[in-house]
C-alpha cells in the first residue's frame, strides 16, 4: 500500500476518486467491498487535497510581479 | 701664312668683345649647375623644339660679386632658379678668353620669365593629363575609413615631415599608426626620379598600406616646379593607393596635388586630416553602440511587458485551476457520505424484501396453512422412500407434535 502511494499521482488518484463515485451513483458496487471503496475515497480526498495545497504553495507567488 | 692659336683666339675675343660690348637677355635651359669658392658655373643648352635633341650649348659663370648681388635683389629663389631643367632668361655678356673659350658673365636673371615658363608648362601637363583621363584617377580610389598604414614620401631634413611626425604620433586620441618612411628629393632635379622609385616600391607592397603621404616643407612656388612633372603626376594618378599631399604651398596647386587623390596645404594638415578621419569613424562606431544600447533597451522593456502579461495570466489560470480541483473534491467529499449511506440503505431494504420473502414461503406460514413436517430422528422427511413399515416418526404441527408409526409406504 505505501508502495503504491509513491507512485500515486493527483491526476490517477483523482480518476479513482471519480471512478468510485461514478460506481457509487451507478449503485454498481457490492456491499462486501463498499467499505474498502470508501475508505480508499476517503483516503484519496486526503491525498489530493495534501497534493492541491503543497502545488499551491509551491506556485504561489512564483508569477506574481 | 699661318697663323698661332693664339693669334686666333686673340682675333676672336677681339672680334667678340667689339660686337657685342653690351650684356644681352639670353634665353636657355639650364643642363648643369656647378658651385666653388661662392661662384656658379652654369652648363646652358637649348632643344630642338618639341623635342629633345640639343641644338646649342654654352657655358656662363656667375661670378661671387655679382652672384650676392642678384641674392639681395631676388631673395631666395635665385637658389631655386639656378637648378637643372630650369629655363632661365639671363642678362650676360658674352667673352670670348685665349685660354679657356667663349663664357657667359652673368649680371642679372629675370625670375618672372622662369616663373610665367613653368606655369605654362604646368598648363600644358594638366591639359595633357585632362586628355589622358588621369585627373581623377587617384580621387577615385576609395579611402579607407581609417587610415593606421601610412607610407610617408619625404626628406628626413625636411621640416614638414617632423612636423607631420610629431603631429600624429602626439594625438590626444590616442591612435596609434605604423608610419613607414620612404627618403626622397623634395626639391630639384632628383625628385622625380626618386618619388617615381619609391611609388614603384610601395605600389609592389600595396597590402600593407592604407594611404601614400608626399609631404616637404614650405617652400617658394619655384621650390615645387618639381612636382609639376608629367611623369611624377602620371605615376600618382595610376597609384593603386589612395594618395595625399602636403607639399607646402600657399596659392597655387602644384600638378601633384590636382592628380592626388586628396591634397592639403600644409603635412600638418595632412595629419589633421587623416587624425579627423579616424575621429569620424570613432564617432560613427561610438553612435553605433549607443543605438544599439538605446535599442537593446526599449526591445528589452517591450519583452518585459509581453513577460509579465504572460506571468498574470498564468497567475490567474492557476488560480483558477486550483479553485476547480478544490471544488471539485469539495464535491465529492460532500457526495460520499449520502452516497455510502444510500447504497447501504439499498442493501438493508433488499434484505428486508428477501426476510419478508422467506417469511412468506417457510414452513411455519405452510403449517399456519395446515401442513405438518415429518422428522426421524431429527432429520426431516420429504421422500416416503426414506422410510419402512414400523419406521417411527414425529410429526409436527403448528401447534404441537405427536409420535407416530408408519404401517405402509408407497412410492
Amino acid at each position: 500500500m505505501t508502495k503504491q502511494k509513491s507512485k500515486l499521482t493527483y491526476e490517477s488518484a483523482l480518476q479513482e476518486l471519480q471512478g468510485i463515485v461514478n460506481q457509487l451513483q451507478e449503485e454498481a458496487v457490492s456491499m462486501d467491498d463498499l467499505s474498502e471503496k470508501v475508505s480508499r475515497a476517503a483516503e484519496l480526498l486526503v491525498f489530493c487535497r495534501e497534493k492541491l495545497r503543497e502545488t499551491e504553495g509551491k506556485v504561489e507567488g512564483l508569477f506574481e510581479s | 701664312m699661318s697663323h698661332t692659336l693664339f693669334e686666333i683666339n686673340e682675333f676672336l675675343r677681339r672680334v667678340i668683345a667689339l660686337n657685342l660690348p653690351e650684356a644681352l637677355w639670353i634665353r636657355a635651359e639650364l643642363a648643369d649647375v656647378k658651385s666653388s669658392k661662392g661662384h656658379h658655373y652654369l652648363d646652358l643648352v637649348q632643344k630642338a623644339e618639341g623635342g629633345g635633341e640639343i641644338i646649342a650649348q654654352g657655358q656662363a659663370v656667375i661670378w661671387y660679386k655679382n652672384y650676392r648681388a642678384l641674392q639681395k635683389k631676388v631673395g631666395t629663389v635665385l637658389e631655386s632658379l639656378l637648378q637643372p631643367g630650369m629655363e632661365v632668361l639671363l642678362l650676360a655678356k658674352p667673352e670670348f678668353h685665349e685660354r679657356f673659350g667663349m663664357k657667359l658673365m652673368v649680371e642679372d636673371i629675370d625670375p618672372a620669365h622662369t616663373l610665367g615658363k613653368l606655369e605654362m608648362q604646368r598648363r600644358e601637363t594638366i591639359a595633357k593629363l585632362q586628355k589622358l583621363a588621369l585627373l581623377e584617377k587617384n580621387g577615385r580610389l576609395p579611402l579607407p575609413v581609417v587610415l593606421q598604414r601610412i607610407a610617408v614620401l619625404s626628406s628626413e631634413k625636411a621640416a614638414g615631415f617632423q612636423d607631420f611626425l610629431k603631429h600624429l604620433g602626439g594625438n590626444s586620441f590616442g591612435y596609434r599608426f605604423q608610419v613607414d618612411f620612404f627618403q626622397v628629393a623634395v626639391q630639384g632635379a632628383l625628385v622625380e626620379k626618386e618619388v617615381i622609385a619609391q611609388l614603384d616600391t610601395i605600389a609592389k607592397k600595396r597590402a600593407d598600406y592604407d594611404a601614400v603621404v608626399i609631404i616637404r616643407g614650405g617652400g617658394a612656388r619655384l621650390d615645387l616646379a618639381a612636382f609639376d612633372s608629367l611623369p611624377l603626376a602620371i605615376a600618382v594618378a595610376n597609384m593603386p593607393l589612395p594618395v595625399l599631399t602636403g607639399i607646402g604651398h600657399d596659392v597655387d596647386e602644384t600638378v601633384l596635388d590636382l592628380v592626388a587623390h586628396t591634397s592639403l596645404k600644409t603635412p600638418t594638415a595632412v595629419a589633421d586630416f587623416i587624425l579627423h578621419r579616424n575621429m569620424s569613424f570613432e564617432s560613427l562606431a561610438v553612435n553605433l553602440g549607443l543605438a544599439v544600447k538605446t535599442l537593446t533597451l526599449q526591445l528589452t522593456k517591450v519583452q518585459q511587458a509581453k513577460l509579465q502579461q504572460v506571468a498574470q495570466l498564468i497567475d490567474f489560470q492557476l488560480k483558477t485551476n486550483f479553485r476547480r480541483q478544490t471544488q471539485m473534491l469539495d464535491y465529492i467529499e460532500k457526495e460520499l457520505p449520502s452516497l455510502t449511506k444510500r447504497t447501504l440503505l439499498i442493501a438493508k431494504n433488499e434484505l428486508g424484501n428477501l426476510e419478508k420473502i422467506i417469511k412468506l414461503l417457510g414452513p411455519e406460514a405452510a403449517m399456519q396453512r395446515g401442513f405438518a413436517l415429518v422428522f426421524q430422528q431429527g432429520k426431516q422427511v420429504t421422500d416416503a422412500a426414506m422410510l419402512q413399515a414400523g419406521d417411527e416418526v414425529q410429526v409436527q404441527l403448528k401447534k404441537g407434535s405427536f409420535l407416530s408409526t408408519v404401517k405402509k409406504t408407497t412410492p
